[in-house]
């Protein structure tokens, strides 16, 4: 397979769509950046997934460094649930090897379906019934206790939209390990984040609040992506051209898209490309179904 | 170590180590790409040893660059979790000091099914 500096051109530009999008609807890009490779650029599927996946590493690991810092990524709870994030991945990125391309896009197609109806309705919210205690609060109740009043896994961090610091506790930390493990294995095997999968189970099921949900979410991502990145590069399907071409591209769009997002619509552009999801996914399953 | 969070040294180590992974790998690259296009050069395939890309990077060979700058973005989660690892050790928060270290086998289990 060879590029010439045109398809580069190209390549580079859907990486800026691409981080474009996804900071501006809070997703990993992944979704959008396989189709366009696959259909416009004509890449082939191993290798889209393998370039969308090293374009994860580098968006989630500039999102986290900022996110760390803030305090709302929780490193100990993201840290246990790669434990099976990792183990999904490799399984996801060593199945990806025994199915075919066609197949492959088949499953992508059938996975961006959900995708587009949850892009529709919009960002989960905070349930108010689940709103966690503000940190004073927290001290005062764990002055008079001798436990540790947020668990091992719990935090807390400083949300300027309430102005206070939020502290939570983690619940349910088994599912949440069991959704870590589709969302990697998902993630090795189509390239995605596995964002969509984990942000509402940390939020929904183990009761994180949505900022520190997302910001959890995308501190794994690296890993998750890592774990499977190395399989893909070691069968020789990370093209470094196109992917270098495509992750500086995914890096641009994505300070670009920060700079626009306060400019556009959200709800529009969600509801814009939700129905270009379907329409793409529409035409992967018949490209599947066709075998050519 | 405070019980409502880590370490704010160790935070910052974190925010550093993915900042500079980030900037490190996409400079090089940046001057990849730049040096194959330039000099056009035949654009590279496959994916060879460690010894080699370090070899073309060290002799300032853009497809050398490129590969090094790939093999830095994707390691850089790798040692980011590394550095938890030892962080959490040196602050006696061993319970997640060993679960670092089980993410760091399953990477390096990756690595040498990849790699190896």
């Amino acid at each position: 397979m060879t590029f010439t500096p045109l398809g580069l051109l190209m390549g580079c530009l859907a990486g800026v769509a691409t981080g474009v999008l996804g900071a501006i609807l809070g997703t990993g890009g992944g979704v959008f950046l396989v189709p366009v490779l696959v259909i416009g650029l004509h890449v082939p599927m191993h290798y889209a997934v393998a370039t969308s996946i090293v374009t994860v590493i580098a968006t989630s690991s500039a999102v986290a460094s900022a996110n760390v810092e803030r305090g709302t990524a929780n490193m100990r709870l993201g840290m246990t649930l790669e434990i099976t994030t990792a183990l999904g991945a490799i399984a996801g990125g060593l199945t990806a090897a025994w199915i075919s391309a066609r197949t492959l896009e088949g499953i992508f197609s059938a996975m961006l379906v959900p995708i587009a109806v949850l892009m529709w309705r919009g960002k989960a919210s905070e349930d108010p019934d689940q709103l966690p205690v503000t940190l004073q609060e927290l001290r005062e109740e764990s002055a008079n206790q001798v436990a540790e009043p947020l668990g091992a896994l719990g935090a807390c961090y400083l949300d300027p939209a309430v102005e206070a610091t939020i502290a939570y506790r983690v619940h349910r930390l088994w599912a949440g390990m069991c959704f870590s493990f589709l969302a990697g294995n998902v993630s090795g095997l189509l390239g995605v984040g596995g964002g969509i999968f984990k942000v509402p189970a940390l939020h929904l099921v183990c009761r994180v609040p949505i900022k520190a949900a997302a910001a959890t979410s995308n501190f794994m991502i690296g890993v998750t992506a890592a774990a499977s990145a190395f399989l893909y590069y070691g069968r020789g399907e990370v093209h470094p051209a196109l992917t270098a071409a495509v992750t500086l591209g995914v890096l641009l769009g994505s300070i670009l898209g920060a700079r626009l997002n306060r400019r556009v619509n959200d709800g529009a552009v969600r509801k814009l490309f939700a129905a270009l999801l379907l329409v793409v996914a529409a035409q992967m399953f018949f490209r599947a179904l066709a075998g050519g | 170590m405070d019980p409502f969070g880590d370490s704010p040294q160790l935070t910052h180590w974190v925010h550093r180590i993915l900042l500079g992974g980030v900037v490190l790998s996409g400079g090089l690259l940046l001057a990849g790409l730049v040096i194959l296009l330039v000099t056009d050069q035949p654009l590279p395939e496959g994916s060879p040893s460690l010894a080699v890309v370090f070899r073309q990077a060290v002799q300032g060979n853009g497809v050398g660059l490129l590969k090094l700058g790939l093999l830095i973005l994707m390691a850089t989660p790798v040692l980011r979790v590394g550095v938890l690892a030892l962080g959490w050790w040196r602050l006696g928060n061993r319970r997640f000091a060993v679960v670092a270290l089980g993410v760091l086998v399953l990477l390096g289990v990756s690595l040498a099914l990849g790699l190896g």
